[in-house]
């Protein structure tokens, strides 16, 4: 190689680079659609992009969105980095909209928690008598379980159903595994490790034909085990520069009729997966 | 979207983001690479040594630096570049710079104790020392390259973190592949897993070939 040829790589070289940044940064120019911060288990059931594509057909609005444990969807809400979240653990949604994270709150639908296991249930988790009761089994026979632990609102719910059932998941052994990853991520793992877990019913239903040797256990609307969803804003006072309208608009259209009766007639494999409930101060 | 415009969009913003990084990267450290080389061990010894850390740097911890630094609440949140691919870009060349800067580094020195007598005697001065030098490691920094490169496009741990995995605007081949596992769409994530594989044995035959015909 020569001294010519080594200076026309040169060239070539940054002329590429500048070019291959010039669309890069084209594709990075401010956003116009409205982001906003999920749970995993409403992607993983599947409702998210039909029922955000009948949004955009009605509003002009395109919505993006980022799918998370409900904790880190909060927090992505309290750093100001999405325009709205949609999650379901009332609790943090109550300290998130006290902090003035939140602008206001909607609920808009719900599912229900399940307990899935391994088909034989050696725990007896169908003879069970309530939520706690189908846990404390668990624990009795010390069969596997996987948690979440990502502090999602699933797991908060689990973490709550121990509790009730005079236990500290904090003091298990190694029967208790941790996954720290979402619902579908972790019926894999308990299908896998032939595990209990809790679930909720949406995803379940969804995951199920791939899941052969977990079976539904424990499946009864105990209302400890309603799984409330919510869509709060971001408060654009605390968070100058978030979609704050358009965020309204998408709250105010899910608890409307179009998007009440889209979220009462979406099936999975033929369950409906969630019974529309909505209303709020939006 | 249809599933192949969906495969096509992922595998063209894999490219850009990879390429883009690994072509920035290789401006910045095919530079600095070849000075540091060139030096004598003493003063430029604390700068290698932290050079070679970086070499190590964990590609999730520049993701979660990055992140950090991005965000709304960070120091650069103005910008606006969270979740855009122009945040993957930077993530990335925040992985690849020390890899293509300490590969180059060290071709360059060996290449140097074997020419750089020669080139003194013949009158060269230090600037042409350094070209004649990087003209000699050229395979070396080629090599460099392509290592970088193939680092960016089988990271997946800094651009989930970073771009956030948005449908239609940050996703990844890597990225989809764990959220097609986690929803347990395998025939996708094979799909993608293979389109991965050859996507690297093109840009390496590629590589090679210019390899090849630079080798001295």
């Amino acid at each position: 190689m020569h001294f010519a040829s080594m200076r026309q790589y040169i060239v070539v070289l940054i002329i590429a680079a500048v070019v291959a940044l010039a669309v890069t940064a084209y594709l990075s120019l401010p956003r116009a659609y409205l982001l906003m911060a999920t749970t995993t288990s409403t992607r993983d059931t599947g409702l998210l992009p039909p029922m955000l594509r009948n949004f955009t057909l009605d509003t002009g609005i395109e919505v993006r969105y980022i799918a998370v444990g409900t904790g880190q969807a909060l927090d992505a809400g309290r750093r100001g980095d999405v325009d709205v979240v949609m999650v379901h653990a009332p609790a943090l949604e109550a300290e998130f909209i006290a902090s003035k994270d939140g602008l206001c709150r909607n609920q808009i639908m719900y599912n229900t928690f399940v307990i899935v296991g391994p088909a034989g249930d050696s725990a007896g988790v169908r003879n069970a008598t309530s939520a706690p009761d189908a846990l404390a089994r668990i624990y009795d026979n010390r069969s596997r379980f996987e948690s979440r632990a990502d502090n999602s609102g699933t797991n908060i719910k689990e973490l709550a159903l121990w509790s009730a059932a005079g236990l500290n998941a904090a003091s298990f052994g190694t029967w208790y595994e941790k996954t720290n990853q979402g619902m579908g991520a972790t019926l894999t793992i308990a299908n896998e490790r032939a595990a209990y877990t809790l679930s909720d019913d949406g995803t379940w239903f969804a995951r199920e034909p791939t899941l052969p040797y977990l079976g539904l256990l424990y499946n009864r609307t105990d209302s400890v085990l309603r799984n409330q969803y919510s869509v709060i804003p971001v408060n654009p006072a605390t968070h100058p520069g978030v979609f704050s309208e358009r965020a309204l608009a998408f709250a105010q259209w899910l608890v409307g009729p179009r998007g009440q009766s889209f979220i009462g007639a979406f099936k999975v494999h033929g369950h409906t997966i969630f019974t529309p409930d909505g209303t709020g101060d939006c | 979207m249809t599933l192949a415009g969906d495969i096509l969009q992922i595998t063209a913003l894999s490219l850009l983001v990879a390429g883009t990084s690994t072509l920035v990267a290789t401006l910045i450290a095919v530079p600095i690479g070849t000075v540091l080389g060139l030096r004598e061990v003493g003063s430029a010894r604390l700068l290698r040594n932290i050079l070679f850390t970086l070499y190590g740097l964990p590609p999730v911890l520049a993701g979660l630096l990055v992140f950090l630094l991005l965000s709304r609440a960070g120091p650069l949140g103005p910008l606006r570049l969270l979740y855009t691919p122009l945040g993957m870009v930077i993530a990335q060349v925040v992985i690849v710079t020390p890899i293509i800067l300490g590969i180059t580094m060290s071709v360059v020195s060996t290449v140097e104790r074997r020419v750089k007598d020669t080139a003194f005697v013949l009158g060269a001065d230090r600037y042409q020392l350094s070209i004649t030098v990087l003209r000699e490691a050229a395979a070396g920094v080629l090599t460099a390259i392509m290592v970088g490169f193939g680092r960016a496009i089988s990271e997946v741990g800094a651009v989930f973190i970073v771009g956030g995995h948005i449908e239609g605007q940050t996703q990844v081949l890597t990225t989809t592949i764990i959220t097609d596992v986690a929803q347990a769409e395998y025939g996708h994530a094979v799909a993608l897993g293979v389109i991965l594989l050859l996507l690297a044995a093109v840009i390496y035959s590629l590589l090679y070939r210019i390899q090849e015909r630079t080798l001295p």
